[in-house]
C-alpha cells in the first residue's frame, strides 16, 4: 500500500514537468524582467517598472474598463443564468432539449457569430455588444453548474417548508438560496475570472487592436504591448494582472469555503 | 440515439467533402482560369520594295520581329498580352508596343517587346492584365470567344459547342445513374460479414466518379465551375454556350 | 397558464440565443446581402440562394483547406495529449498523499483561472528560449499542460467510489494497470466532457496562433477567419459555417457526457 501511494506520486510528474517548463519557470523570468531596466543593461530597478505602468493612462483606462465589466456584466450573467436554470428546471420531457440552445454557444467559435453580431448591433461602438457577447458565450457553463446544484436539492425540504407555511418567493429565498449559495459563489467567481478572458470576443467584434476608449481592457493593453515587444512594461502588467486574479480567486475560494460549512 | 446517427452522417459527409476538396480544389481552381492560345513573337520577312540589279528586279525583304494581328488589343490596337510563366502559375502581362507595317496577318513590331515572348492570340473568355491563365491550343471555345469578340459569325462554332454540351449532360446523367446502381448493389451485397466494405466501396466510388467527371466534363468542357454555383452564373453559362 | 408563460419565455430566449448561429448559416448560402468592406450584413434575410462564399473560400482560396487540416491537427493532438497527461495527474491528486498536495492543487486552480494574456508571455518566453517559435510545437506543447482538465478530472474522481483500489492491489502491483483498467472506464463521462470542452477551446484559439506563428501555412483556420485578411465577408461567413461543423458533430455525439462531466466543476 505504501509503495502504491509512492508510485501514485510519480504519475504527477509529467504534468508537473510541463507546467514547470512552460508556465512556472518562464513566469519567474517574467518577474525578473519586470524588475530590471531592460534586457541589455539588466540593471535592477525595483518597482520602477510597476510605477511606470501604473502611471500609464492607458493602463489605468484598461483597469477601469476591466473592473467595469466585472461590476456590470458579471451580475447580469449570474442572474440571467440563475433565472434561466430555474425555469429550465421546470421543463419535462422533450422541453428539456431547450437547454441545448443555451449550452451550445459555449462551444461555437466566436469568429463564427461575430459577423452577425456586428449586423445586429449595427457596428455600434458602445460596450454593450461586447458585454452581451460575453454573456452569450459563458451562460451555458453557468447554467450547467447551477442546474446541477438545483437538481441535488431534495423535494422533501420543500415539502417540510410548505407545511411550515412558506411559499413562492419566500420559499426560494429561505431555502433555495442558502442551499445553493456555494455554487452561486463559484459561478460568480467563474464569471469574474472569465471576464478577464473576454478579450477574444471584443477583439473580434471591433476587429482592431485599438477599440473605442470604453472597451479598452487590460487584455488589449497587454496584447498591444506584445506586438511592441516592450518586455518590461508587459512583464509588469502581466504580474499585476496575475496578482489581481490571484487575489480574486483566493477571496472567492475562502468565501465559498465559509458558506459551505 | 437519433442524434448519434445524425452525427455519424454529418461526420462522414463533411470529412469526405473536405478530403475530396483537399485533393481536387487546386485542379478545380485551375479550371476556372481563362484558357489562352499563345504564339511566340518571331522574326518574319516583310516586303520592302524592290531592288534592281543588272536590269533584273528583285523583291526586297527585311526580317523584323512580328506579332499576329489577332494579338493586338486595346483602344489603339497597340497593346498585347504576354504570358509570364512562373512557379506559381502563368500570368498575363500587358505590353504596349509600337507597330509598323502589316502583312499576311502579321504586324511588324518596331519596339516594346522581345522576340520569343509568347503573346496571347485568343482566349475563351474576357481577360485582363495580371490574371492567372492556363495555356491551351487554339480550340473551339477559344475560337468561339475570339470570333464573338471580333463580331464575326459564330453559328458554326456554336453548333460544335452545343454538341459538347450534350456530351457533358450525357456524362453527368450516366454518372448519376450508375451511382444509384452502385448504391443499390452495395446495399444488396454488402451484408453480414461484408458489411464493413460498404463505406470504403462508396468512398472509392465517389472518388472514381469525381475523376471521371473531371476528365470528361470539366477538363475538355468549357463550364466555369465558379459560374455554376448560383442562378446568375447558370444564365451566364447558358448565354456563352447556346444549345 | 403559468406553465405556458414559462415555456414561451424559454422558447423566446432559446431562439434569441440561436439567432446568431442561424443567421450565419442562412447568410452563408445567400447572395448580395453582405457589406464587403465592414464584415457586416446589409439585410436580415438574404435575397437569393448561392454558394459563392463556399466556392470562393474552398476553391479559389484553396490554401485555406490546409489551414483547416492544421486546425484539426492542432486541436486533436492537443486534446488527446492533454487528456493523456491529465488523467495520471488527476489520479495522483486523488490518491497520493503528500505534504502540500492541497496547495499544489490550489496552484493548478489558480493557473486555470489566469487569463490567457497572462500566460501568453511566460509561454512565449519559454518557447523562445527553446527555439520553438513559428513551429507547430509552439501551439501544441504549452497547451498540453493546460491545467483545466486536471482540475475537472480530479473533482470528478472525488465523487467516485474509492474502496476498489485495495481490492485491485491484491491482484496487481502495477499502478498503470489499476489506472487503465479500474479508473479510466469510470472516468469515461468526464474524459469525454473534457475532450469536447478542450477541443472546442483550442479549435477556437486566436491569440496563440497570432503571436507564436508567423508563417501563414502553419496557422489554424480560426486565426485566418478572425483576421479575415484577404477574405470577403461571404467567404468569412462560409468559413464560419465550415468551422462550426466539427464542433456540432462533437456536440451531437457527446452532449450528455459534456453536461454531466462539467457538473463536477466545483471547488
Amino acid at each position: 500500500m505504501k509503495k502504491y501511494l509512492l508510485k501514485c506520486r510519480l504519475l504527477l510528474i509529467p504534468s508537473l514537468f510541463g507546467v514547470a517548463l512552460f508556465y512556472v519557470l518562464p513566469y519567474v523570468r517574467v518577474i525578473y524582467y519586470s524588475l530590471i531596466e531592460n534586457q541589455f543593461s539588466r540593471k535592477f530597478v525595483g518597482v520602477q517598472n510597476y510605477e511606470k505602468v501604473f502611471q500609464n493612462e492607458y493602463f489605468r483606462l484598461a483597469l477601469k474598463n476591466s473592473l467595469l465589466l466585472i461590476v456590470i456584466a458579471v451580475p447580469v450573467l449570474v442572474v440571467a443564468a440563475f433565472l434561466l436554470s430555474l425555469l429550465l428546471l421546470k421543463m419535462k420531457g422533450y422541453w428539456k432539449l431547450l437547454r441545448i440552445a443555451f449550452i451550445f454557444p459555449m462551444l461555437v467559435p466566436t469568429a463564427s457569430v461575430v459577423v452577425v453580431w456586428r449586423t445586429l448591433f449595427d457596428g455600434s461602438e458602445s460596450v454593450w455588444p461586447v458585454y452581451l457577447l460575453f454573456i452569450y458565450k459563458n451562460i451555458g457553463l453557468l447554467i450547467i453548474l447551477l442546474s446541477a446544484a438545483f437538481s441535488t436539492l431534495e423535494g422533501d425540504i420543500y415539502e417540510a417548508a410548505r407545511l411550515d407555511g412558506a411559499c413562492g418567493f419566500v420559499l426560494h429565498r429561505k431555502i433555495t438560496l442558502p442551499l445553493i449559495s456555494p455554487t452561486l459563489l463559484f459561478t460568480v467567481l467563474i464569471g469574474v475570472v472569465y471576464s478577464f478572458k473576454v478579450f477574444r470576443e471584443s477583439y473580434l467584434y471591433f476587429g482592431t487592436s485599438y477599440p473605442p476608449d470604453h472597451s479598452y481592457t487590460l487584455q488589449y493593453y497587454m496584447n498591444n504591448h506584445f506586438y511592441k515587444l516592450n518586455y518590461q512594461n508587459l512583464a509588469s502588467a502581466a504580474v499585476m494582472t496575475s496578482l489581481i486574479v490571484a487575489v480574486i480567486v483566493v477571496v472567492g475560494v475562502r468565501l465559498q469555503k465559509k458558506f459551505t460549512v | 440515439m437519433k442524434t448519434k446517427k445524425a452525427a455519424d452522417i454529418i461526420f462522414a459527409v463533411f470529412f469526405t467533402i473536405m478530403l475530396l476538396l483537399t485533393l481536387f480544389a487546386e485542379d478545380l481552381y485551375c479550371l476556372t482560369l481563362p484558357k489562352v492560345a499563345v504564339e511566340a513573337v518571331e522574326r518574319r520577312g516583310f516586303p520592302d520594295g524592290t531592288i534592281e540589279t543588272d536590269g533584273v528586279v528583285y523583291d526586297k525583304w527585311r526580317t523584323v520581329p512580328a506579332v499576329p494581328k489577332a494579338a493586338l488589343r486595346g483602344d489603339f490596337g497597340d497593346m498585347v498580352y504576354a504570358v509570364n510563366e512562373t512557379e506559381d502559375g502563368t500570368f498575363l502581362v500587358e505590353y504596349y508596343i509600337v507597330t509598323g507595317e502589316e502583312a499576311e496577318g502579321y504586324v511588324e513590331v518596331k519596339s516594346g517587346i522581345f522576340t520569343k515572348t509568347k503573346v496571347v492570340v485568343g482566349s475563351d473568355r474576357d481577360i485582363y492584365g495580371g490574371q492567372r491563365v492556363l495555356l491551351t491550343e487554339m480550340n473551339e471555345s477559344v475560337a468561339l470567344h475570339t470570333a464573338r469578340e471580333r463580331g464575326e459569325d459564330i453559328t458554326s462554332h456554336a453548333a460544335v459547342m452545343g454538341n459538347r454540351l450534350k456530351i457533358d449532360i450525357l456524362c453527368v446523367v450516366g454518372a448519376a445513374l450508375t451511382t444509384v446502381g452502385v448504391v443499390v448493389l452495395c446495399n444488396r451485397f454488402c451484408k453480414g460479414r461484408w458489411r464493413f466494405a460498404k463505406v470504403p466501396v462508396l468512398i472509392l466510388w465517389c472518388i472514381l466518379v469525381c475523376l471521371f467527371l473531371r476528365a470528361t466534363v470539366l477538363l475538355p468542357g468549357e463550364w466555369i465551375p465558379g459560374k455554376l454555383i448560383d442562378w446568375n452564373g447558370w444564365k451566364v453559362n447558358m448565354e456563352r454556350f447556346p444549345i | 397558464m403559468k406553465k405556458f408563460l414559462v415555456k414561451s419565455v424559454l422558447v423566446l430566449c432559446a431562439l434569441l440565443f440561436l439567432l446568431p448561429i442561424l443567421l450565419t448559416v442562412v447568410h452563408s448560402f445567400g447572395t448580395q446581402s453582405v457589406d464587403e468592406g465592414n464584415f457586416r450584413l446589409t439585410s436580415l434575410m438574404p435575397s437569393g440562394f448561392s454558394l459563392v462564399g463556399y466556392y470562393d473560400l474552398l476553391i479559389e482560396h484553396f490554401y485555406v483547406l490546409r489551414n483547416f487540416w492544421n486546425s484539426v491537427f492542432y486541436a486533436g493532438s492537443i486534446t488527446c495529449l492533454n487528456i493523456a497527461v491529465s488523467v495520471p495527474a488527476a489520479y495522483a491528486f486523488s490518491q497520493a498523499k503528500f505534504k502540500g498536495k492541497e496547495l499544489l492543487f490550489f496552484f493548478y486552480i489558480m493557473l486555470m483561472m489566469m487569463p490567457l494574456q497572462v500566460t501568453l508571455l511566460p509561454n512565449y518566453i519559454g518557447l523562445r528560449d527553446m527555439k520553438l517559435l513559428d513551429t507547430p510545437f509552439a501551439i501544441v506543447l504549452p497547451s498540453i499542460f493546460a491545467p483545466f482538465s486536471v482540475f475537472l478530472l480530479t473533482q470528478y474522481m472525488k465523487g467516485l467510489e474509492q474502496s476498489y483500489v485495495e481490492a485491485a492491489l491484491l491482484e496487481t502491483k502495477s499502478v498503470f494497470r489499476i489506472m487503465l483498467q479500474m479508473i479510466v472506464p469510470q472516468l469515461r463521462t468526464c474524459i469525454l466532457a473534457v475532450f469536447v470542452f478542450v477541443f472546442a477551446e483550442y479549435w477556437n484559439m486566436v491569440e496563440q496562433a497570432d503571436i507564436y506563428l508567423k508563417r501563414e501555412t502553419l496557422k489554424p483556420l480560426s486565426g485566418l477567419l478572425a483576421i479575415g485578411e484577404g477574405l470577403t465577408t461571404s467567404e468569412v461567413l462560409a468559413g464560419s459555417v465550415i468551422f462550426m461543423i466539427p464542433i456540432v458533430i462533437l456536440y451531437l455525439y457527446f452532449h450528455d457526457s459534456l453536461e454531466v462531466g462539467l457538473e463536477s466543476m466545483k471547488l
